[in-house]
């Protein structure tokens, strides 16, 4: 067991050392992309002020209310990047036949694959800024935070990212018996998107919150870490509901893993 | 096919559903069937004129400018933007006969009142495509400059969703910053050629707005012309 964790944590660091050394060959590149970054920041923060020019609330949250759940849904979109280029390429991988390669080397395929490509630099490069932005607009004493709250939102946060990647990886897995999951993946990619960073959880209608928390857990990580932050859902219910369907996704993934991986047939063999 | 349509309807669900929730938590009027109408239109004409991460750019930026597969057509007796335009257009076809479809359902949900609404939906997209043609040949020339021009593609694109209406209607925007940002190029592409179903005559609001669309698709296609051939001589690949 310990061997595994530290046979792992090589593995990572190898690869976050590699992803820095390609991340930073482009330096005009570097610029460019924190400033399309930036700019986003900046267009969905009108969006969200001109919403307001017109009404005081949207189902119950303030402009600030809302510019903290904007905050919290880039965080989950920023950690989307790093899960979502190495299922992307694991899809690749499978149909170009560099599997192999994984398959071959003593780590655990499945771990190996999903971490295989950790922007690290990238990631803080492109989040910091508008980031710092948006938590500098935020007026935090009007928000009804606590440490605990905000705690136990960050605890959701994380175990929907976890949940996002078990979920995404599973949508990726039919490449594995009819050689196509790219169009699949698209779609779970920008249904995870949209559910989570456009309408508070408090607003969506039940059959939709039993969509995006069950069957496509996109609003987890940022509408319903942001609910139980602000004390607005009861935190417990939610930390419970997100650990079930956590381990429901996490076993589901590891079975249907296995059952890819007996239907792999490489490209170079 | 089934996930290349969920695929579109997916975002336009959701910013309807942010606006049924705006109504439910306000007394502001919103019509609904205005509201989903418009979303659908406006997802229609958008991918229809390549307004936002147009294929068109993203080909002649990223696989000719970028690639050096330019030049197997600069040796050709073939104008490079037109040709990229129509592979562009072929590849997607299907998106193209969805986008119809959407902009049906759209006016089939929110009827325009008379013959002359459609007339003139179907002539600001025209006007409209002109625009987004010039935008996207703009956006593909800044790849002569910056190899990986993609952030700024990327940064042009986030503007154009925000002031071209694709987010919101531009009519809910401050009363100020609505006659500002009506005028800008951007409207043209997605926002007038959406309202434009709903232009029943052709009264002082229809020729402004024409008139507005018209100037900025002649003076941005002149400009994207001679930038277009400025940057050309930039232009350095293996095998020339």
């Amino acid at each position: 067991m310990m061997q595994s964790v530290f046979d792992n944590t090589k593995i990572l660091l190898a690869n976050i050392k590699y992803t820095f050394q390609t991340e930073t060959a482009y330096r005009i590149g570097n610029l460019v992309s924190v400033f399309s970054t930036f700019f986003y920041t900046i267009t969905y923060l009108v969006f969200i002020d001109v919403i307001f020019s017109n009404v005081d609330t949207v189902a119950g949250y303030s402009l600030n209310e809302m510019n903290f759940f904007f905050l919290l849904s880039q965080v989950t979109a920023y950690t989307f990047f790093i899960i979502n280029d190495n299922i992307s390429k694991l899809i690749e991988s499978v149909n170009s036949g560099n599997l192999d390669l994984i398959l071959t080397k003593p780590v655990s395929s499945l771990f190996y694959t999903s971490f295989s490509k950790i922007r690290v630099y990238s990631m803080t490069r492109d989040m910091l800024p508008p980031l710092l932005a948006v938590i500098f607009i935020i007026n935090w004493s009007e928000l009804n935070l606590s440490i605990t709250s905000l705690m136990l939102g960050i605890l959701i946060l994380i175990l929907g990212m976890l949940i996002a990647q078990a979920f995404l990886t599973i949508c990726a897995l039919p490449v594995f018996w009819i050689g196509e999951s790219k169009q699949l993946f698209n779609v779970a990619q920008d249904s995870w998107f949209a559910s989570g960073a456009t309408v508070p959880f408090e607003g969506i209608p039940s059959f939709l919150k039993f969509t995006f928390i069950f069957l496509i857990p996109g609003i987890i990580p940022s509408a319903l870490a942001t609910s139980v932050a602000l004390g607005k859902s009861d935190a417990l219910t939610a930390l419970g509901v997100s650990f079930f369907v956590l381990i429901i996704f996490f076993v589901l993934r590891s079975i249907l893993w296995r059952i890819a991986l007996k239907n792999y047939t490489s490209a170079s063999s | 096919m089934i996930a290349h349509v969920l695929k579109k309807v997916i975002t336009p669900i959701f910013f309807v559903l942010l606006w049924y929730v705006i109504s439910q938590s306000s007394e502001i009027e919103i019509d609904m069937k205005e509201i989903i109408s418009y979303y659908l239109i406006a997802s229609g004409v958008n991918q229809i004129l390549m307004a936002r991460w147009g294929d068109f750019s993203s080909i002649l930026g990223k696989q000719m400018i970028k690639q050096g597969n330019l030049n197997s057509l600069l040796i050709k007796p073939v104008n490079p933007a037109l040709y990229t335009l129509a592979i562009a257009i072929g590849k997607s076809y299907f998106g193209y006969i969805l986008s119809i479809l959407f902009i049906v359902l759209g006016l089939i949900i929110n009827p325009p009142l008379s013959i002359f609404a459609v007339f003139s939906g179907i002539l600001f997209m025209i006007v409209g495509f002109c625009v987004s043609y010039a935008f996207n040949i703009f956006e593909s020339a800044i790849f002569f400059y910056v190899p990986d021009g993609d952030g700024f593609r990327s940064t042009i694109n986030h503007i154009k969703s925000l002031l071209g209406g694709l987010y919101i209607p531009l009519k809910y925007f401050p009363i100020n910053l609505k006659s500002i940002v009506e005028v800008l190029p951007f409207s043209t592409m997605i926002y007038l050629p959406t309202i434009a179903f709903r232009f029943n005559e052709p009264n002082l609001e229809f020729f402004k707005f024409l008139i507005i669309s018209l100037i900025w698709a002649i003076v941005l296609n002149i400009l994207s012309f001679y930038f277009w051939k400025f940057s050309l001589r930039r232009y350095d690949a293996v095998g020339i």
